[in-house]
């Protein structure tokens, strides 16, 4: 079972401390972190994704520093960013084998043949600039939800969803958090309430925001 | 990485640059029309649209000749890089890949970047090496790979120079420590290829003017000015992409009212480098200081023009009649001796 460990976390933007001395242990489930506008949710996210680099210390998943999977076949991460984009040019279809591909996943012909959650059927051929902000931010849902993936981080993954979409997200995150870890920051946690989630605040101090857990 | 792979990346990149750029000329309908209408006449004369690149090389044709088709390549470039720069889509910039993509995979993608924006280099190359010598296989490769080369170490060295860079301009105390630094360290080309264009389009207009120059005489000092205004328009369009890409950096700085003081200075500080670019042309090419203090002494002027222009919130039109400074005084002196 995979395990995400932050391990003194710091984050500065030059003289100004954002993060400051973040340490945890998250266990499989989900884990919903809180905080105000501008406490740094989504700069923790980044560090822990991968994308962004700490001032300060390690994020260790399943032992191994989180870095460390670009040069192997280390633990599987899957990112959603607030802002959902992708390749506008290509289909909705074609984006879900790419994305897959690119994971290293084997051959596939039909990805949303075994599983389609959030009901991608029907806009499959319809190219992803074209979509909604909505629909797009359903596909990036499923890339990061349906493979099977160690890590999955959702930042604000409620907005732009109507009320179906957001229970079955709920839904869909109340299946997967017994054989991974979920991180996410929402502004509505009420609408994700039957997934379960494990409550992290973010709190802003004059040195830096900490993590209370 | 597999051949399908690459493969799945080339055609997403290629499908989404067809789709951003048919979606931008579609929203500018006039524009293009008027282009079309006026480039298509041109277009329809094959030997027109090489034509620049066989000046180039003819070593019988006058040099000022010569200098005016690099110059005209240079600008085509340029708006070239400018204008397609937003419609390659990389990977690096889906966050959703970003953590899913290997690291061999991500740098692929990088090079393909490079390739989507600078493909006009291969036939342009292939025409130089044609024209200037039969031997086209050597010549053609050559200039390819140094193309290449030269363009994945400006944009890989310049990644992490810009970085640092930026992290230096921005964190200062004061916004007057930020406007400074700012406007040094965006004057330098690093992590910006394009600027590096500019700079080299500057300083082969410089080169091809002053070679042109052995006495002074009123032909001469025309193409001397021609020359300083068109290192002008390159100053004053690389301060302005600078100014957009700052805002955007640093969007504290576009509710200030301290942006007209932005712009002057660097504006100061671009001119400061081109001066520097000047005085390595005169150190190297003897013979050439009195070209050089012309061309310098007129790009003087006008800065100092754009500059009032921009403190008076002048902008835009007003620029124009700074850059076209440098021929208006050249037309009056001509008129004047006739």
């Amino acid at each position: 079972m995979p395990k995400l460990t932050l391990d003194r976390i710091y984050k500065g933007y030059g003289s100004r401390c954002v993060i400051r001395n973040a340490t945890a242990t998250l266990d499989v489930g989900a884990h919903l972190l809180e905080g105000g506008n501008g406490v740094g949710k989504s700069t923790l996210l980044s560090i822990v994704a991968g994308t962004l680099k700490p001032t300060g210390g390690n994020v260790f998943l399943d032992g191994k520093d989180i870095v460390s999977r670009y040069s192997g076949s280390g633990p599987r991460v899957a990112f959603v960013p607030a802002e959902p984009a992708f390749f506008e040019g290509i289909s909705v279809i074609s984006a879900l084998r790419l994305y897959l591909a690119l994971r290293g996943d084997v051959s596939v012909h039909d990805p949303l043949k075994e599983s389609d959650p959030f009901d991608l059927r029907q806009v499959s051929e319809v190219r992803f600039g074209d979509l909604s902000l909505g629909w797009r931010k359903r596909v990036l849902l499923h890339m990061a939800l349906v493979p099977d993936t160690d890590l999955v981080i959702l930042d604000e993954p409620t907005v732009g969803l109507d009320q179906s979409s957001v229970e079955i997200l709920a839904e869909m995150v109340d299946a997967k958090r017994s054989d991974r870890v979920l991180v996410l920051t929402c502004h509505e946690p009420a609408s994700l309430a039957s997934a379960n989630l494990c409550r992290h605040l973010l709190e802003s101090t004059p040195g830096g925001s900490i993590l209370r857990s | 990485m597999t051949t399908r792979h690459a493969c799945l990346l080339v055609r997403a990149t290629w499908l989404t640059y067809r789709y951003r750029s048919t979606f931008y000329f579609a929203e500018r309908k006039r524009l293009i029309f008027v282009v079309a209408f006026l480039l298509a006449p041109l277009a329809s004369i094959p030997e027109l649209v090489v034509s620049p690149v066989m000046i180039i090389v003819d070593a019988d044709a006058a040099l000022r000749l010569r200098g005016g088709a690099f110059a005209l390549l240079s600008s085509i470039w340029t708006i070239w890089i400018a204008a397609t720069r937003s419609f390659v889509a990389t990977a690096h910039d889906f966050t959703i890949l970003r953590g899913a993509m290997p690291f061999g995979m991500r740098t692929f993608h990088a090079a393909l970047w490079l390739a989507a924006m600078g493909w006009p280099l291969a036939p342009l190359s292939i025409l130089i090496a044609l024209a200037a010598t039969g031997d086209v296989t050597c010549r053609a490769l050559g200039a390819l790979t140094l193309s290449a080369l030269a363009g994945i170490a400006a944009s890989s060295a310049g990644r992490y120079v810009h970085g640092w860079y930026g992290r230096w301009g921005y964190d200062g105390r004061s916004r007057l420590v930020v406007f400074s630094r700012s406007a040094l360290t965006d004057v330098f080309p690093a992590g910006r290829p394009a600027l590096l264009v500019r700079y080299l389009a500057g300083l082969g207009c410089v080169v091809f003017a002053v070679q042109a120059s052995p006495a002074p005489s009123p032909d001469v000092t025309i193409l001397l000015c021609v020359v300083s205004g068109t290192l002008l328009w390159i100053m004053r369009d690389a301060v302005a992409n600078l100014l957009r890409e700052t805002l955007q950096l640093a969007p504290i700085l576009s509710t200030t009212r301290f942006l007209p003081c932005l712009c002057v200075a660097r504006l100061i500080a671009m001119s400061a480098m081109f001066s520097l670019i000047l005085a390595a042309v005169a150190t190297s090419m003897p013979g050439s200081l009195w070209a050089v203090a012309v061309i310098l002494t007129i790009v003087a002027c006008g800065t100092a023009m754009l500059v009032g222009f921009r403190v008076m919130r002048l902008a835009d039109s007003w620029d124009w009649v700074a850059i076209c400074s440098p021929v208006i005084i050249a037309t009056l002196r001509y008129a004047c001796q006739s």
